[in-house]
């Protein structure tokens, strides 16, 4: 295995041993901390070996703001249809037959997620739609969206982060003055996100952890999304690792 | 990062994990029901305006 580049899971007990710079930490992407939360995902079996291994090295991991932010909305994107095909099986019969056959609909989809193993999310087009079509049955001063959100949304959404944070053992990288010096080499800027989206084409949320991770003492990144996976591996020095899924 | 070691993950975390999410999922009350069962009558497109409307003939 040359030093630097790509390392797969099954190669990371080897990797650990033999760098003790890995104790520093890594930082984790969004991809692989969903994978680790939520069933079904195309990554839950090896997400779960990781993990264990992580704990057994005492590997920290840290994330940012970006991370954090991926993280909830991916929930969301989840929830949402989850929350729907509750809907379906407690009274979808009852309802008009517009709601009940996309209810039907989206039941389904949720239904062959699980048989494949894939988590169902839904894009931010289909959450308008449903917002639209839910907004428009109202009943006093509260309409079918909103009441939606109180029941499948609110007040459990918050508590996955905290939970992630508590379980995975995250630590949060803040752009504290004062706490820069423990984590980053030297000033991040702006300029350094720019130029891998200019470099690579990739979403700007994706380059700015690139971005942060360049910036960083960390040895590795550890993700499962094989846009950063490709782009690491190819902007990165010989001594910054990405660490993927054999899967990926 | 604080001066403090920072926390590792902890064993069988992944288990724990996805048992809180399948337990925290949401459930439809009544309410949601209630208001799901009631024709929708608004046009989406019919937003309500926050400037009070002019009654042109009262003006005139």
């Amino acid at each position: 295995m040359a030093f630097g580049g790509i390392i797969r899971f099954s190669d990371i007990l080897k990797t650990a041993n033999s760098h003790p710079e890995f104790k520093k930490g890594c930082v984790v992407d969004t991809s692989i901390l969903f994978a680790a939360s939520y069933t079904p995902d195309f990554f839950n079996k090896e997400s779960e070996e990781l993990f264990e291994y992580l704990a057994e090295l005492e590997i920290p991991l840290f994330t940012n703001i970006n991370i954090r932010s991926e993280f909830m909305n991916k929930q969301r994107q989840v929830m949402i249809p989850e929350g729907l095909s509750d809907l379906y099986t407690s009274f979808g019969k009852s309802l008009d037959v517009v709601l009940y056959s996309k209810l039907q609909s989206n039941y389904t989809t949720v239904s062959e997620g699980r048989k494949t193993g894939k988590s169902y999310k839904l894009d931010e087009n289909q959450i308008k739609s449903w917002r639209k079509l839910l907004r428009v049955r109202q009943l006093k001063t509260n309409d079918g969206w909103i009441q939606f959100c109180s029941d499948y949304l609110k007040g459990k959404i918050e508590t996955v982060w905290d939970k992630a944070c508590d379980e995975f053992g995250i630590n949060f990288l803040s752009l504290r003055d004062d706490d820069k010096p423990n984590w980053l080499t030297g000033d991040m800027n702006w300029d350094g996100m720019a130029q891998i989206i200019g470099q690579y084409g990739i979403a700007s949320s994706d380059a700015m952890i690139i971005n942060l991770f360049l910036n960083s003492h960390f040895p590795a990144i550890i993700t499962a999304d094989g846009e950063i996976a490709y782009v690491v591996e190819k902007i990165a020095p010989l001594n910054k690792f990405v660490i993927i899924p054999d899967k990926l | 990062m604080n001066e403090n070691k920072p926390k590792t993950p902890k064993k069988g975390a992944v288990k724990r994990m996805r048992d809180h999410c399948e337990k925290n999922r949401g459930k439809a009350s009544t309410e949601l029901r209630e208001i799901l069962k009631t024709p929708s009558e608004a046009n989406e497109n019919d937003k309500k305006s926050a400037i009070q409307k002019i009654d042109k003939d009262a003006e005139l």
